[in-house]
């Protein structure tokens, strides 16, 4: 497949669509509500039904939502942003008719190689997207400030006003992300893939299940400590037995 | 004292306002845009001069931060202390907004990052590997409507008890429910490392059962040694070069 082909087969409706998604999906994050359908699962899965194939959505967004289960948005700290890219993600391998592996160890496979390097985009977008987030936030600083000069002077609506701003900033930030992202895969990204050696294929094809043990690992982590390792055990040993009883190890 | 009536009238105004607590985020003063705007139908309403105006807002533009989900309780209960204005010194409606918003922020960052969050999330992945994907959207949908419903209930009960929801945060429900969701999230943590064995024995066949266990030892170690140096993220990106390693064998 070429780049002018990949470019051909996005429809017009799913990009816009799956913008809007972007905007709202980033404003949930911090901005607003905060239902989290922003986190990376949810939003994968969402993007996939509005492209046409949640399962693709799910499987992108699987490792990711692993990696940040323990991750923790408190306070100050800014832990990157990997909706945009995921919602991306989700609307190019939707269109180039990807097949999606089954499960995260489902062999080393050109499909299983595909995924490992989107996983890998989404890894590098988290930080590119973190820096934008600090870049929002330094705006929105400025505008507090020309907000608290106006109060001073009497005007308080002007406070009112200014949140609104901020809120049309975040899903700026929403929708731009995502359309760079898409343009970023499509224009380099997934045509960097066609040209990749099978040994450095072979390679991608291991980083889902890196990012499956990384993230249990901070999972256990989070919550293995003291009477949380009974808990941990009594759930990994309960679902071993129930699967081999129900399915077999076959 | 603002009559019932009236907080019906500007309560949905206050809820959907309430929401954006957080947009307009800055490190030096968190939140407290974010409270003015929620809290500006109630100021528009009120029969405050320019001047008092004003100082309402320059008193609330000081730091202010708390969890969004309990915020409510806050916002409810500040409207009641403003409304009584006369009776209450600006001095106590700003230990109050203080004292009481550190305390959700604690519970609140408790309960739902440390908590139900992980419980949540990975009862979603459970739920898509077992149910087919779009069934991951379900534990999320009934979260994103139950803490809806908790604002707007907390905007009420904060209104009703103003000073007296100290007896509410006392009640020990806070802290069982805290640990209740951390157990559930420790156990579906259980459930998922169980399908991730399961997953790893059953591809056996196809990769070499010693190239999964590679990599899925791999991960756990560099977890191991830059769990505190680095986002999860930089990890995986970082043992890039061990994969290609591990490609070889």
């Amino acid at each position: 497949m070429t780049v002018p082909e990949l470019i051909s087969l996005l429809p017009w409706w799913s990009v816009l669509a799956v913008a809007i998604l972007g905007a709202i999906l980033t404003l949930d994050v911090t901005s607003y509500a905060q239902t989290w359908f922003s986190q990376p699962l949810p939003a994968g899965v969402l993007a996939g039904v509005i492209c046409g194939d949640a399962t693709i959505g799910f499987s992108i967004a699987l490792p990711v939502q692993l990696l940040n289960i323990s991750n923790l948005p408190i306070g100050k700290s800014c832990s990157g942003e990997r909706t945009s890219v995921i919602l991306a993600s989700v609307l190019v391998l939707t269109a180039s008719g990807y097949k999606p592996p089954l499960v995260l160890t489902d062999g080393i496979s050109e499909e299983m190689a595909l995924l490992g390097w989107v996983i890998t985009a989404v890894c590098f977008g988290s930080f590119f997207g973190g820096w934008v987030i600090k870049v929002e936030r330094i705006l929105h600083f400025q505008l507090a400030v020309v907000g608290i000069r106006k109060l001073r002077a009497g005007t308080i609506s002007e406070l009112d006003k200014i949140q609104t701003r901020c809120i049309a900033i975040t899903a700026a930030r929403g929708v731009i992300l995502v359309s760079f992202w898409v343009a970023f895969l499509v224009l380099l990204w997934i045509p960097m893939f066609w040209k990749l050696s099978p040994e450095i294929t072979k390679l991608f094809a291991m980083v889902p299940m890196l990012t499956v043990a990384v993230g249990i690992s901070s999972i256990i982590e989070l919550h293995g400590r003291r009477r949380g390792w009974l808990l941990l055990s009594a759930g990994s040993v309960a679902t071993v037995v129930i699967l081999v009883l129900v399915k077999g190890l076959g | 004292m603002l009559k019932n009536k009236t907080l019906d009238i500007i309560r949905k105004r206050l809820f959907f306002r309430s929401l954006a607590l957080q947009a307009s985020w800055t490190s030096r003063r968190m939140q407290s845009l974010g409270l003015i705007y929620a809290l500006y139908p109630w100021l528009e309403s009120s029969n405050l001069q320019l001047k008092e105006k004003v100082i309402f807002c320059r008193r609330h533009l000081a730091y202010f931060n708390t969890n969004p989900y309990y915020a409510n309780f806050l916002i409810g209960g500040l409207i009641r202390l403003e409304d009584d204005s006369c009776d209450n010194p600006g001095q106590l409606i700003s230990s109050y907004k203080e004292s009481l918003g550190r305390a959700l922020a604690s519970l609140g960052d408790q309960f739902f990052w440390l908590g139900l969050r992980p419980a949540l999330l990975s009862l979603s992945i459970v739920a898509g590997l077992c149910c087919g994907p779009q069934a991951a959207l379900l534990p999320v949908l009934f979260f994103a409507i139950a803490q809806l419903i908790l604002r707007w209930k907390s905007l009420n009960i904060g209104f009703e008890l103003g000073l007296d929801i100290a007896d509410l945060m006392a009640n020990s429900v806070w802290h069982k429910s805290i640990g209740i969701a951390k157990h559930i999230a420790t156990l579906l943590a259980g459930i998922l490392t169980g399908l991730v064995v399961v997953w790893v024995y059953q591809n056996s066949d196809t990769t070499g059962t010693l190239s999964n266990v590679y990599v899925m030892v791999t991960g756990v170690i560099s977890f191991v040694i830059f769990k505190r140096k680095m986002p999860v993220e930089g990890i995986v990106l970082t043992m890039l070069p061990v994969l290609a390693v591990l490609s070889y064998l």
